[in-house]
């Protein structure tokens, strides 16, 4: 069985962020990047799976700057292999330019079933699994938070609002989309990073071209998030004693 | 006649609350525009929520013949429906069906698709849609031709508008000979045996920024003081820092609390989506852009542990 996990980096936006001239998108040369969340998840899944029914795990990313980093975690993770797929010269790399791509990739690869991230924070123009889904025409499902093979199927369970959920059983190949790892995220020691510093990686050509990205970008910023909130200021002491102040006034403190 | 068309979302044969808003925002839509409101349901609906589908002029509803959720059913029916549908705008809300329907349907009608939409509004024979990327982080605005799919959040309208007690009109969905390659093996509804946050008065939610497990141990303690129940973020529960019944959130508990206090909660939308509409909202955090404070009453930019620290003494007062 081969299990192809599809990887994208993303920025980071924990420190200031900056906007392109046109104030149209990021600045992308002066900010970090880091693999998506979610992916990172779906790598975890994917190794989880791999490890339980002896399955390839197959490190799929764009070939942009960081794939290199990113491959050489997903082996130090557990990963079989780790692939590099050329995107050629396409500056907009959302989900819908870049399904078809991974879709191509996946099948070429001889992929029985297929895992990325339920989400990317930059997905303006839609998440990645239905993309997949539909490209490939396999059965697809999202927001999984637990796999298994069963009967030569996979068993997913599909999270809902309110704290609902489903087990699905999706026949063989497929497309799924991680919501959460099935246990928690393993710890990866520095030891077994520097093993892997070394590994070099395979670019590839996806036999289809990019899709069509979507709606236009007229303007990125900022939002503004302290409208109505009244901050607190002062010392630890000081916003303390305002909290308790205003929990006592409201009769919030323990009867 | 420009139709605005409504994918819903059903859980348990209950219509979503996010699904109403935006029977609310197409109605508003098509009111400007002169137009109508057509939707679909997928699978069974209370009779309770089919009655109140009064600002609907149109229901195609599939009856599909699953017991739940199956996105194969689901893709298959919206595809056929919107053959026949000539939609200048499509909502679904930004949910588990919802954000991978939206592309798969993008993907097979080659229609434009905008996702996080926190509001869309007509302009000039177009639509403006305003989106929430990097967890509130950034605010981007699009210009989106007449049939765009809008995948939304939970927000875009009031849904109390949205269900209005009257007939629509339904019209059944034939799926013909679909061989579904998705089966549902189980259906798993929250515990009723254990704590449902839903019904507490006091919350004290960790997010990321607790830190470690560890830490907790601190908000306990400040949730002990105020006789509050301890919840945390989905990271904080992915990571195992406690029980799957304290998640507040999407996919967690939706809570509406009198007293709801945030410790290192960054305010994703998927967490908002559980919290927002509690009493009392106070978010500390060491972040001052933290979307958290956009909907919190009070905010503190602080150390959260200094002033957990001072806290626990000025209750103990």
């Amino acid at each position: 069985m081969k299990i192809v996990v599809a990887l994208r980096l993303v920025p980071d936006l924990s420190e200031d962020i900056e906007f392109n001239e046109e104030g149209t998108g990021l600045d992308t040369e002066w900010i970090d990047i880091k693999l998506n969340e979610f992916d990172d998840y779906a790598l975890e899944e994917a190794i989880l799976l791999g490890e339980a029914n002896e399955a390839e795990v197959i490190a799929l990313t764009p070939d942009v700057d960081g794939a290199d980093r990113l491959l050489r975690t997903a082996l130090a993770r557990g990963a079989h292999k780790g692939i590099k797929l050329s995107v050629g010269p396409e500056s907009k790399m959302d989900a819908r330019v870049l399904a078809p791509l991974f879709a191509s990739a996946a099948k070429d690869l001889g992929a029985d079933l297929v895992l990325t991230g339920v989400q990317s924070p930059d997905d303006l123009f839609g998440p990645l699994t239905g993309y997949l889904g539909a490209s490939l025409d396999w059965p697809f499902a999202g927001a999984i938070a637990g796999t298994r093979i069963g009967n030569g199927a996979i068993v997913a369970l599909q999270e809902y609002n309110g704290g609902h959920s489903a087990e699905l059983e999706l026949q063989l190949p497929a497309v799924l989309g991680i919501q959460a790892p099935s246990k928690p995220m393993r710890y990866v020691s520095g030891t077994k990073m520097r093993e892997m510093m070394s590994a070099q990686f395979v670019s590839i050509t996806a036999s289809s071209q990019p899709g069509k990205t979507s709606a236009d970008i007229e303007e990125m910023s900022v939002p503004s998030h302290q409208g109505q909130t009244k901050m607190l200021s002062g010392d630890g002491e000081a916003v303390a004693t305002a909290i308790a102040k205003i929990l006592k006034d409201r009769g919030l403190t323990a009867s | 006649m420009a139709v605005f068309f409504v994918c819903l979302d059903t859980i348990n044969s209950q219509i979503s609350v996010v699904s109403f808003e935006l029977l609310a925002l197409a109605r508003q839509l098509a009111d400007q525009a002169g137009g109508s409101v057509e939707a679909l349901a997928v699978g069974s609906v209370s009779e309770e929520d089919l009655s109140g589908l009064g600002v609907v002029d149109k229901l195609h509803h599939a009856a599909a013949d699953t017991d739940g959720y199956i996105p194969e059913v689901y893709r298959h029916a919206v595809g056929k429906v919107l053959q026949s549908v000539d939609s200048v705008a499509i909502f679904i809300p930004y949910s588990t069906a919802g954000m991978e329907i939206s592309s798969a349907l993008a993907h097979d009608s080659g229609r434009e698709l905008v996702s996080y939409c926190q509001m869309v509004k007509a302009r000039d024979g177009d639509f403006e849609a305003i989106s929430m990327l990097h967890a509130s982080r950034i605010k981007a605005r699009t210009s989106a031709p007449s049939g765009t799919i809008f995948a939304m959040l939970p927000g875009a309208a009031d849904a109390d508008a949205g269900r209005k007690a009257g007939a629509t009109d339904i019209v059944p969905v034939e799926l013909g000979e679909l061989a579904a390659k998705t089966r549902i093996i189980s259906h798993h509804a929250p515990d009723p045996d254990k704590l449902n946050l839903s019904k507490v008065e006091k919350i004290v939610c960790v997010g990321r920024g607790i830190g470690s497990k560890d830490n907790i141990a601190d908000a306990e303690e400040l949730a002990e003081l105020l006789g509050a129940e301890i919840a945390g973020t989905r990271p904080v529960i992915d990571a195992g820092w406690l029980p799957k019944e304290r998640q507040v959130g999407k996919s967690g508990k939706r809570v509406s609390p009198k007293l709801y206090i945030a410790l290192g909660v960054s305010g994703a939308p998927e967490h908002l989506e559980g919290m927002s509409g509690s009493d009392l909202i106070i978010a500390i955090n060491n972040d001052n852009s933290a979307p958290i404070f956009a909907t919190a009453h009070y905010g503190v930019t602080a150390d959260l542990f200094e002033v957990l620290s001072e806290l626990a003494d000025a209750l103990r007062c």
